[in-house]
């Protein structure tokens, strides 16, 4: 199949460039619910264990591009997202197809501040990039 | 130094530089950054304690451990004592087997007597601090209206909002603990007027008291982060915020807060800011969502089943997620005596947990006749957390059942009523 390339424009909450496949959720992305078992389990892929979420449950999260609405669930959800970039098992990038929210902003600071990892760019979409991904193909290239 | 959008005070830019050392000024950074994300003019200063949510020795979580040895190298602690989600084991009441045991001990939650330890020295308040309900008045971290906090539990953060009218935002862990530390806590979201107005307007029409966890999970999945205007519980609930009504808020709250990311809620003629306020708190231009039986109904059903045999006979029930009040571990008692009598039993079939905040259980144990007809039933009182129980691999693949909506969202534990639970906890088995 062709690739297609379609912009979008966005803010760049930590910027950086990054490439990979998409992994979408068209619905609130539930940081520890996704993250929990794999992360428990020390796993350096860690597969979505949200069985709410039915767009990316059982999916690799690790190494993807997570395009999401926005997190939702446990105000754990910032430390969880800190901790998965420390053990090099968070999304590439995050693109968030509504307002970044104070979970998700808060594990892109922690990372930042305390941990020093530069590799986590989250970018904040008007929208579109959500539907854009699901609509077209799963697995395509960000 | 970095530029800042914020309005920064002279102290704030001398830590900023470093002034106070480089550990506070990780710490104002990352709270000023948070800030800037969501356009924050400026910072404020905390005027309750903290609560955090991070309670869980897990070995995993070398980042947390490593944040906290810095903060307390640098001799920093939070100005007000704070309190902390619960605990995550109890063999004296939570019964485990050996392998459990190990697991809990040694693998899940090895470093918790490290981690507690670091607490202490960062700022928590005593021994009896673990709890989701740190509102509770036997535990005593009880906002004032219109106090500004930084509180993280998504539970909490909710409540605190909704019922007792103070202004926190869903804040994530250890940023909660950061902003205790230096003190401050940025203005944007839940601490402005406007990010306080509601989105939605929730009609209830059903024909009796919605199950709490029910129509909290349906407000949750529905507006999201957003902020609901709820209309239409007060013909059910009354208008008096009594321990009741705080009760059913709080487990309401829970559920919108984990099925979705509901931070705040209003509920009309009955929370603080809508009696004040009234359908002002309505944004221009709001969105309505009508809740009827039917609706509450749909959303249930789709709550999956998780167990690997749903036609399991249930081995573990929990009940308290969030930790029970002290009025509803009463009000459990009489519902488990009411259906043992009517099923000519003395004892419950399913080992069955209700958790309470260690000052609440406390509190229910001193009264020595309720609490041995509660022992004599069966039931165990305990105040871990439900959630880092099921954790455990091991007790995550059995059949646990559970009233909360919270922690049927977060594990394999299957969603029942109270009224189901109090049936099934006494029968033991799943009928109809």
């Amino acid at each position: 199949m062709a690739e297609k390339t379609r912009e979008f424009k966005g803010r760049a909450v930590m910027p950086g460039n990054v490439s990979g496949e998409a992994v979408v959720s068209r619905q609130g992305f539930n940081t520890l619910a996704s993250f929990q078992k794999g992360a428990m389990s020390n796993k350096k892929i860690i597969k979505c264990g949200d069985q709410n979420n039915a767009d990316v449950y059982g999916k690799a999260l690790s190494g993807k591009v997570l395009c999401l609405p926005k997190t939702i669930g446990s105000t754990t959800g910032g430390m969880v997202l800190q901790t998965a970039a420390s053990m090099g098992a968070a999304p590439l990038a995050m693109l968030f197809s509504e307002e970044i929210d104070s979970l998700a902003a808060a594990g892109v600071i922690l990372a930042d501040v305390w941990n020093g990892i530069p590799h986590r760019h989250c970018r904040q979409f008007g929208g579109g990039i959500s539907r854009f991904c699901s609509t077209w193909s799963e697995d395509r290239h960000i | 130094m970095q530029k800042y959008s914020l309005q920064l005070t002279d102290e704030e830019k001398e830590i900023l530089a470093g002034k106070q050392g480089e550990t506070m000024r990780k710490a104002l950074e990352s709270v000023v950054l948070y800030g800037q994300i969501f356009g924050a003019e400026h910072l404020a200063p905390i005027g309750g304690s903290v609560h955090l949510v991070t309670s869980f020795g897990i070995p995993l979580l070398k980042p947390v451990f490593s944040l906290v040895d810095e903060l307390i190298a640098a001799g920093l602690k939070t100005a007000k004592p704070f309190t902390v989600d619960p605990r995550p084991m109890d063999f004296q009441n939570v019964p485990v087997n050996i392998l459990e045991k190990f697991i809990f001990k040694k693998i899940m939650y090895g470093k918790q007597a490290q981690y507690e330890e670091q607490l202490r020295k960062v700022g928590l308040k005593d021994d009896k601090s673990f709890t989701c309900t740190c509102y509770m008045d036997e535990v005593g971290n009880i906002p004032r209206k219109g106090q500004i906090l930084a509180w993280a539990e998504s539970s909490a953060v909710v409540y605190a909002n909704s019922v007792l009218g103070a202004r926190t935002n869903r804040n994530s862990g250890l940023l909660e603990l950061l902003c205790g530390i230096t003190g401050r806590a940025p203005v944007f979201g839940l601490l402005t007027d406007e990010g306080r107005k509601a989105d939605w307007l929730i009609e209830v029409k059903t024909k009796s008291l919605p199950e709490a966890q029910i129509l909290g999970s349906a407000i949750g999945m529905k507006v999201m982060e957003e902020v609901p205007f709820v209309s239409g519980l007060t013909s059910f609930l009354g208008e008096e915020l009594n321990q009741r009504v705080k009760d059913y808020l709080k487990d309401m709250g829970a559920a919108a807060a984990s099925n979705g990311a509901v931070g705040l809620y209003h509920i009309e003629d009955l929370t603080p800011e809508a009696l004040e306020l009234s359908r002002g708190l309505l944004k221009s231009g709001y969105k309505t969502y009508v809740i009827d039986d039917a609706e509450l109904k749909r959303v249930r059903d789709s709550y999956p089943l998780m167990w690997k045999n749903p036609a399991a006979r249930p081995k573990v029930c929990f009940i308290g997620c969030p930790h029970l009040s002290l009025r509803q571990i009463y009000e459990w008692l009489e519902h488990f005596e009411t259906e043992l009598k009517s099923s000519g039993k003395k004892k419950l079939a399913v080992t069955t947990i209700m958790t309470a905040a260690p000052a609440v259980a406390d509190a229910f144990r001193n009264d020595k006749v309720s609490y041995s007809r509660l022992t004599g039933i069966g039931a165990r009182l305990t105040s871990i957390c439900p959630l880092m129980y099921m954790n455990n691999p091991l007790c995550a693949k059995k059949a646990v059942m559970t009233n909360s909506n919270k922690l049927r969202t977060y594990t394999t534990a299957r969603y029942f009523t109270d009224a189901e639970t109090a049936r099934i906890a006494v029968e033991g088995g799943i009928y109809g």
